[in-house]
């Protein structure tokens, strides 16, 4: 089998030889915020940074160039999907993630964990691992630490993500316990299969519901272990706001200040200048995207429903501050006749929220540069 | 032409009853042409009274089921008035059986159209014409067509294959580079087609995507990949269109002909 190894590393990487460096530029005297430089095999990402999921090997309607327009660095792909089409034998054939689907920037993989919360119903989870049911063609699935990180291996991502044992954030008693202890057994179990630390970066991620013992006792075992970064998981599934920062902060407290932290699953918006504000510098969310492709554009002041009558002659661009190729072509009157409708509008409004949500982040940066 | 004066258009086709088919009656074809001039005559005196459509030109709609007789008189008719071009319609009416429609079937009915026509003025045939098709329509004097083709190719998954390079070097006994015009990326055997669709192919998709890449975004019916699609089948299409008129202009046409009828006459494998 022919196996393409591309590695395109930064002239400091050179002298290091670290598939990551991170360099903190500036730090908020008030809050734990702080901008960074992240270098990665594939590229140079300033922090903090939202990346948007690409979960099947593709951003939905975006040709690559078109989110390298955006100036996206670092977007993710589903460990979960992508191991089941195109799985990961052709991957690695095609010479990996990168090669397949022309990305010439930084990836990230999840474990195919997550997805053990949202198909609970199909899962079974013992301490071998994780056995699905696929919901393609309902053949099992077994989920190892050690499958994960082959996998991951296989499609190449820069980053990729220890499989943890996550249980969502609502669920109390001794489950949370048991999940926050396997986590880090299998982060363990993750490290020793990992075939190329030299080129992909191993993350471990904090778990333990909303029981700050938990999540104190899981951060300090985490950071006992030589890892390039940490995550934080877990959270962002619904439950209180109150609780949700709590555990955030507990954990960047205790995370190292010289290593990044990605605060998975989130989020709006708001969630992202708190959560910056807390010392987190990498977030994903499907919901920029998503919510195009139901018509919904991201404002300053809230959201447009486009689909409403109320746009029907409304001769503005979605947001005249906005420079994206969207606000700079078209009116919401024009995007009112095709939402929800021709394929297009959901490329258009996805080019449009991506370049808010990434414009939100760099206002962020900008304000803890100058708070400095 | 309330609308067509909203709209602000460079051409806009007159209103026109073309609702006629092969087993139209002689009565039905008959109206249809009367009435489509009725229809062209208010259409050509609102554009006249029209600010926005003083430069605007208007294209008359030639009717005449497939009645040889009514044919005549609808384009004698119309080529008297002052319009700018002409689109021969009627002959079916574009439903999902379109694609198999051959102009073999309508080509006595679009010579005798044409040769009413004065040379000056350009000939519209919409409909979803193949290549082979497309090149018999321009033998017979026909000007402009339409990008329905590419479309519902698109839509069933199929890129377009058929060779435009290579075929004025070819021998008439050469077999053709492909046994058709089009090939299905849903098939299995591209799955690990780390190619790109076509090869030497210069559009956006082929230069940047293999058709294993385009075979599983639409095996995951992710949108990308009907987009990169149509991508390749417009760039394709045009070119093709490019290609027949050099060859037009280098007298080349039946050539050129000949070639597409070698690739559609192969047998054909199972998608």
């Amino acid at each position: 089998m022919f196996r393409l190894i591309k590695k395109r590393m930064n002239m400091t990487d050179l002298t290091t030889e670290k598939a990551l460096t991170f360099h903190i530029k500036a730090e908020c005297s008030r809050t734990k915020a702080r901008t960074s430089v992240m270098t990665l095999p594939h590229a140079v990402v300033e922090t903090p940074v939202f990346m948007p999921v690409g979960t099947q090997g593709t951003l939905k309607g975006l040709a690559p160039q078109q989110l390298d327009d955006l100036g996206c660095r670092l977007m993710l792909g589903n460990t979960y999907h992508l191991g089941n089409r195109p799985g990961d034998n052709l991957l690695e054939e095609a010479g990996g993630l990168h090669e397949f689907m022309k990305w010439k920037h930084a990836l990230l993989t999840d474990s195919g964990g997550f997805q053990m919360v949202s198909l609970l119903a199909l899962a079974e989870i013992t301490e071998e691992g994780v056995k699905f049911q696929s919901p393609h063609d309902k053949s099992d699935m077994m989920l190892t630490p050690e499958k994960s990180i082959e996998i991951q291996n296989s499609i190449g991502a820069d980053i990729i993500m220890a499989l943890d044992d996550v249980v969502h954030s609502t669920v109390t008693g001794p489950r949370v316990e048991e999940a926050m202890y396997r986590t880090i057994r299998w982060l363990d179990r993750c490290l020793k299969a990992h075939q190329k630390s030299h080129c992909q970066n191993l993350f471990p991620i904090v778990q333990g519901g909303l029981y700050p013992e938990l999540r104190k006792k899981c951060a300090e075992e985490l950071i006992k272990r030589d890892v390039p970064g940490f995550a934080i998981g877990g959270l962002s599934g619904g439950e209180e706001k109150s609780e949700f920062w709590k555990m955030v902060t507990l954990s960047t407290e205790i995370l190292p200040k010289e290593k990044p932290r990605y605060l998975m699953g989130v989020g709006f918006a708001l969630d992202l200048v708190v959560c910056v504000a807390l010392g987190c510098d990498m977030f994903d969310c499907v919901f920029p995207t998503r919510t195009a492709r139901f018509g919904v554009a991201l404002v300053p002041t809230g959201q447009l429903q486009l689909k409403n009558k109320t746009y029907k002659r409304d001769f503005q661009p979605i947001d005249s501050s906005c420079s994206c190729s969207t606000c700079s072509r078209y009116t919401r009157a024009f995007l009112h006749t095709i939402v929800t409708q021709e394929p297009v509008s959901c490329s258009l409004l996805t080019i449009h929220n991506l370049s808010y949500h990434g414009a939100r982040v760099l206002d962020l940066c900008d304000y803890s540069d100058a708070s400095n | 032409m309330d609308v067509v004066d909203a709209f602000q258009p460079d051409w806009f086709q007159a209103l026109a009853d073309s609702d006629t088919d092969q087993d139209s009656t002689k009565k039905r074809i008959r109206r249809s042409v009367e009435r489509t001039l009725e229809y062209l005559d208010q259409c050509i005196k609102r554009k006249e009274q029209s600010d926005h459509l003083k430069n605007a030109s208007i294209i008359g709609v030639l009717e005449g089921g497939h009645s040889i007789s009514d044919r005549i008189a609808s384009a004698k008719e119309t080529a008297r008035r002052p319009v700018a071009g002409f689109s021969i319609e009627g002959f079916h009416n574009f439903g999902p059986d379109t694609e198999a429609f051959k102009i073999s079937e309508i080509e006595e009915l679009l010579r005798v159209t044409i040769l009413e026509l004065p040379e000056d003025k350009p000939r519209f045939l919409s409909g979803v014409y193949n290549p082979l098709e497309i090149i018999k329509a321009v033998k017979l004097g026909c000007d402009i067509f339409e990008s329905t083709y590419p479309y519902v190719v698109t839509e069933r998954g199929c890129a377009f294959v058929f060779d435009l390079d290579t075929w004025e070097n070819k021998k008439p006994e050469d077999p053709p580079n492909t046994a058709s015009f089009e090939v299905s990326l849903k098939n299995q055997m591209f799955q690990n087609g780390f190619v790109p669709m076509l090869k030497g192919c210069t559009c956006y998709a082929c230069q940047n995507f293999t058709a294993a890449y385009i075979y599983h975004l639409l095996n995951t019916s992710e949108l990308l990949g009907s987009l990169l699609l149509m991508i390749h089948n417009f760039h394709h299409y045009f070119r093709f269109f490019e290609v027949l008129r050099r060859a037009i202009a280098a007298d080349k046409i039946i050539e050129f002909e000949e070639h597409f009828e070698r690739i559609n006459s192969q047998p054909k494998e199972a998608n």
